[in-house]
C-alpha cells in the first residue's frame, strides 16, 4: 500500500468529508484566479505559410505548466513571451512546454507551418489547470489549389471535425485530475428510433450541455507511465437505477490495478462516487478502457464506457507516440471503440428477463453508425506516407472482426503489435483480427504514399454460429 | 447486491487458509492406468439463488445411484498413460462419448447397453468430452465433461519440460437454453435447433453466485504464485472470460500450445475449444467474468452467470 493508495482508502472511508475537502479546494482564491485561452485555436494556411496561435491568461500567481504534442509534418517555434519561467519545443519528441513563471499574467506564441497538406491536431497533453479549447487545430491546404488531401465532402472544413488524433473525441490526462460526471444523453439512430444513453462526461471540460463533454464513448483518459492517475467521478445529477443496482463506478479495464481502485462494487467499490488513484508501468503501454463496473450487464450496454490509453513517457514525463515500451513511434493516432446496441437492454431495469438474451440492432463505433462507406461511422484524416496507430477498444457484446479494405475492396494488411494493452511477443502481420468482448489490441499501419482512401471496417457477429447480425458492418474512413 | 456477493467475499475469506492447505494434487499424482466407468441418465440440475432454476438433463455420473452431473465427471490422467472408459447408457435414446481430439469412435451406444473405450492420452493438455450425436442437443442437455492430462510423473507443469504453476483449477463453461431446448428434449418433444438462445450460462455447472463461493471454481493461490486455469467451453455461444487482477498468459490455445506465450486479460474460449492460460496472482480478491451481456446472468439475474473469483493472498 503505497501513500496514494491509502489516500484514496482513507477518502473512501470518509465519503461526507470528501465533499467538504473538495469545496475548501474550489474556494481556494488561486484557483479561482487561474485562467487561460488558446487564440486562436483553429488556424487555416497554406503549405509553406506561418500562422501563430497565443496562450495567455492568468497563472494565479503560481508556477503551472502546460504540454502540447504535435504530429510530424508541422513545424512549431517559438514567438514572443512573458512571464515564463520556460518555454521549450522539442522538435524530437513533438512537444511544446511552457512553464508560467508565478507573476499572474503571462502569455506565449506559438507559431506554425507545414510543408504538407493535411490536419494537424496539436493536442494538450498536460495543463496546470483546466481551460478550454486546449487542442489547436492547424489545417494546411496546398498552395496548388484544388488537390487538397481528403478532398471529399469538406475534407478537414476548416476544423469543423476537429481533426487530427483525437477527431473531436475529447481527450485528457488523468494525471491532471479529472472529474467524471454521468449523463443522459438522447440518440436518434439511423432507422428513426430514439435511444436513450448514459455516458461519462467531462465534469471540468467547456460547459456542459450535450455538446463536447457528452458523448457515446466518452472522453479518452491518457496516463502516462509511471504518472498517478487521480479521477474522481462526481455523481450529481447522474441517471441511475433503484437498489441493489444504485450509483456506478469506474473499472479501468485491463490495468491491474488495487482492488480498492478496481471499482467492483461486488469486492468493496463506493457506488456514489469515488476517486481513484493509480499508475502503471511500461508493460501497460497501449490501449486499455474505463467502464462503469455496477449492474454490468446494463450499465455498459448503456454506454458507460471509452478509451484509456497508457503512454510511453521521455525523462520529463512527455508522452512519446511509441506503440509500446521501446517499439516503433507513429506520426497518427485513431482511437476507434466499438460498441453494440440492444434497445430493449435501454429501457429495462434491475433484473428482468430481458437481460436473459442478446439482440443487438445497432453497431457503433466512437458511438456512431455507419451502415456503409458513403455514410461511415468516423472519417480520419492524415497524410500520405506517414504511420498510423489505429488503438481498438472492444466493448462490443458480440464477436467483432475488424479489416481495412482500399477502394477496390483488396484487403490491406497491417501489424498488430499488442493486445489487451499487452506487448505481443512478436508483432503479427496479418488482414484481419477477431476481437470479443472486452479485447482491444493496437495495430499500425503504414499510409500509401500517393493520396486516396481506406475502409477499416467491423463487422459483428453472433456467439453461435458466427454469422452476421443484420446492418452488423460498420464502416470508417481513412483519408490520406 | 451486498446480499449473495457479499457473502461470497466473508466465505472467500473464510475459505482462505484451509484452500492453501489442500493437497490438491496428490490424488491424480498415482495412478498409473486410469480406468473410469460412466452412467449417462437423465434427470435435472439445478442452478441456485436469484434467476436459478431445475432444468431437464441427460448427463454423465459415475455413481449410478444419483442422477446425471453436469459437468460429467472429471477424467484424469497422465501423458502417456491408458485411459479405459466405460459408459452405460440408461438414458432411453442413443449416446455416444467422444474425447475431442483423442477418441475417434462416434458410434452410438444404444439404449440400455454400454461400450468401453481404451485409448492412450498423447499430449498434457485439457480435452473436452461429449455425446457429438443429435444436432449438439445430447451435449445441450448436459453430456458433457473434461479430461485433463498431466505432465509425466504428475508434476505441476503444464506439459513435460512445460511451463510451471503452484496451483490449477478447471472451469468448464456452457449454456443452456431452457424454454426452447432443455423443456422440450426433456420432455420427449423435437427441438427446433435453428434457433438457440440460452438463458443460463454457467462455470463448472454452476450459476454465479455459486461460481463465487465455490472452492473448486474459485481461482485461489498467494501473491506471486502462478495458477493453471483449464478452460473448457462445452456450450454453443463463444465466451469471452476478463480476468481482473493480472493479466494472464496463454499457453495453450485448443491444443495448440504457443512457443511464445500471448499475454491478455480477456480470452475468447469459442465453443467445443478449449484453452489454457498461467495467471500469476496479485493479492486481493477480483471478479473473473464473461464480458458478453446476457452471459452474465441467469435468465437475466446479474452476476449469477459466468463468473467467479481471483483470490491472491
Amino acid at each position: 500500500m503505497n501513500a496514494s493508495t491509502m489516500a484514496s482508502s482513507l477518502m473512501k472511508s470518509f465519503g461526507a468529508a470528501t465533499v467538504a475537502f473538495a469545496l475548501l479546494f474550489s474556494a481556494n482564491p488561486e484557483a479561482l484566479a487561474a485562467s487561460a485561452s488558446l487564440s486562436p485555436a483553429s488556424l487555416t494556411l497554406t503549405t509553406g505559410q506561418t500562422g501563430s496561435s497565443v496562450f495567455s491568461g492568468n497563472d494565479g500567481n503560481s508556477s503551472k505548466t502546460f504540454k502540447w504534442s504535435y504530429p510530424s509534418g508541422l513545424s512549431v517555434s517559438k514567438g514572443s513571451s512573458s512571464n515564463l519561467s520556460s518555454f521549450s519545443i522539442s522538435s524530437s519528441y513533438r512537444t511544446i512546454t511552457i512553464k508560467t513563471a508565478g507573476k499572474g499574467s503571462f502569455s506565449a506564441t506559438m507559431n506554425f507551418s507545414s510543408s504538407s497538406a493535411g490536419t494537424y491536431s496539436v493536442k494538450n497533453t498536460s495543463a496546470g489547470f483546466s481551460f478550454s479549447p486546449k487542442d489547436i487545430s492547424v489545417t494546411v491546404s496546398s498552395t496548388t489549389s484544388g488537390s487538397t488531401s481528403g478532398g471529399m465532402d469538406g475534407g478537414g472544413g476548416g476544423g469543423g471535425m476537429g481533426g487530427g488524433a483525437n477527431n473531436g473525441i475529447e481527450v485528457l490526462n488523468a494525471a491532471n485530475g479529472v472529474t467524471l460526471q454521468v449523463r443522459q444523453v438522447n440518440k436518434t439512430m439511423s432507422d428513426g428510433n430514439n435511444v436513450n444513453f448514459w455516458v461519462f462526461c467531462n465534469a471540468g471540460g467547456g460547459g456542459g450541455g450535450g455538446g463536447g463533454g457528452c458523448a457515446i464513448s466518452g472522453p479518452v483518459l491518457q496516463l502516462g507511465v509511471g504518472q498517478t492517475a487521480n479521477v474522481t467521478l462526481d455523481m450529481m445529477m447522474a441517471p441511475q437505477e433503484n437498489p441493489p443496482y444504485q450509483g456506478h463506478t469506474i473499472h479501468w479495464h485491463g490495468l491491474d490495478v488495487y482492488q480498492s481502485e478496481d471499482g467492483v462494487p461486488e469486492t468493496g467499490a463506493a457506488v456514489l462516487g469515488d476517486n481513484y488513484r493509480f499508475s502503471v508501468d511500461n508493460r501497460y503501454v497501449g490501449s486499455h478502457m474505463y467502464h462503469c463496473h455496477v449492474h454490468t450487464v446494463k450499465h455498459l450496454e448503456m454506454g458507460m464506457y471509452a478509451p484509456l490509453v497508457v503512454k510511453a513517457v521521455d525523462g520529463s514525463g512527455n508522452f512519446l507516440n511509441v506503440i509500446n515500451s521501446g517499439g516503433p513511434t507513429y506520426d497518427y493516432e485513431w482511437n476507434m471503440m466499438f460498441s453494440t446496441v440492444d434497445p430493449t437492454y435501454h429501457t429495462a431495469v434491475g433484473d428482468s428477463t430481458v437481460f436473459a438474451d442478446y439482440n443487438p440492432r445497432y453497431f457503433l463505433v466512437n458511438g456512431n453508425e455507419g451502415r456503409s462507406r458513403t455514410a461511415p461511422a468516423e472519417t480520419y484524416t492524415a497524410t500520405p506516407g506517414t504511420k498510423v496507430a489505429i488503438r481498438l477498444f472492444g466493448i462490443q457484446s458480440v464477436n467483432t472482426t475488424f479489416e481495412i479494405k482500399d477502394a477496390g475492396g483488396a484487403s490491406k494488411s497491417f501489424t498488430v503489435h499488442n493486445k489487451d494493452g499487452y506487448k505481443l511477443p512478436a508483432t503479427q502481420t496479418v488482414s484481419k483480427i477477431d476481437l470479443s468482448p472486452g479485447q482491444t489490441a493496437d495495430i499500425m499501419v503504414t499510409l500509401p504514399t500517393s493520396t486516396g482512401s481506406w475502409y477499416p471496417q467491423f463487422t459483428f457477429k453472433n456467439l453461435r454460429n458466427g454469422g452476421t447480425y443484420a446492418n452488423g458492418v460498420t464502416y470508417t474512413r481513412l483519408n490520406f | 447486491m451486498m446480499n449473495a456477493l457479499a457473502l461470497a467475499r466473508t466465505l472467500a475469506r473464510r475459505l482462505f487458509v484451509p484452500l492453501l492447505c489442500l493437497p490438491l494434487f496428490l490424488i491424480s499424482a498415482v495412478s498409473q492406468a486410469a480406468s473410469y466407468t460412466l452412467y449417462i441418465k437423465a434427470g435435472t440440475h439445478t442452478i441456485n439463488g436469484a434467476g436459478g432454476t431445475t432444468l431437464k438433463v441427460w448427463g454423465f455420473t459415475d455413481n449410478p445411484g444419483t442422477g446425471p452431473m453436469v459437468p460429467g465427471p472429471l477424467l484424469e490422467s497422465q501423458e502417456g498413460e491408458t485411459v479405459t472408459v466405460t459408459v452405460y447408457n440408461q438414458n432411453t435414446r442413443a449416446h455416444n462419448f467422444v474425447v475431442r481430439g483423442v477418441t475417434t469412435d462416434t458410434a452410438s451406444i444404444p439404449a440400455g447397453s454400454s461400450k468401453t473405450y481404451s485409448f492412450t492420452t498423447p499430449r498434457a493438455g485439457t480435452y473436452l468430452f461429449s455425446d457429438t450425436l443429435n444436432s449438439n442437443i445430447n451435449r445441450s442437455m448436459g453430456l458433457y465433461g473434461a479430461l485433463v492430462v498431466r505432465a509425466a510423473g504428475g508434476v505441476n507443469k503444464a506439459w513435460t519440460n512445460g511451463p510451471s504453476f503452484s496451483v490449477e483449477r478447471l472451469w468448464v463453461v456452457s449454456d443452456m437454453d431452457k424454454p426452447r431446448w432443455n423443456d422440450v428434449a426433456g420432455n420427449g418433444g423435437t427441438v427446433n435447433t435453428g434457433t438457440y438462445r440460452p438463458n443460463y450460462f454457467m462455470m463448472n455447472g454452476l450459476g454465479g453466485f455459486d461460481g463465487m463461493h465455490d472452492p473448486n471454481t474459485i481461482l485461489q493461490g498467494q501473491a506471486g504464485q502462478v495458477g493453471l486455469v483449464r478452460i473448457v467451453n462445452a456450450g454453443q455461444f463463444d465466451q469471452s472470460l476478463h480476468f481482473h487482477a493480472n493479466h494472464f498468459q496463454i499457453i495453450d490455445d485448443d491444443g495448440l500450445r504457443l512457443s511464445k506465450p500471448e499475454p491478455g486479460d480477456t480470452i475468447n474460449v469459442k465453443a467445443g475449444r478449449t484453452a489454457m492460460v498461467l495467471f500469476p496472482f496479485r493479492s486481493g480478491i477480483y471478479p473473473m467474468h464473461v464480458h458478453s451481456a446476457q452471459l452474465e446472468t441467469a435468465n437475466g439475474v446479474y452476476l449469477n452467470g459466468v463468473a467467479t473469483l481471483l483470490v491472491g493472498q
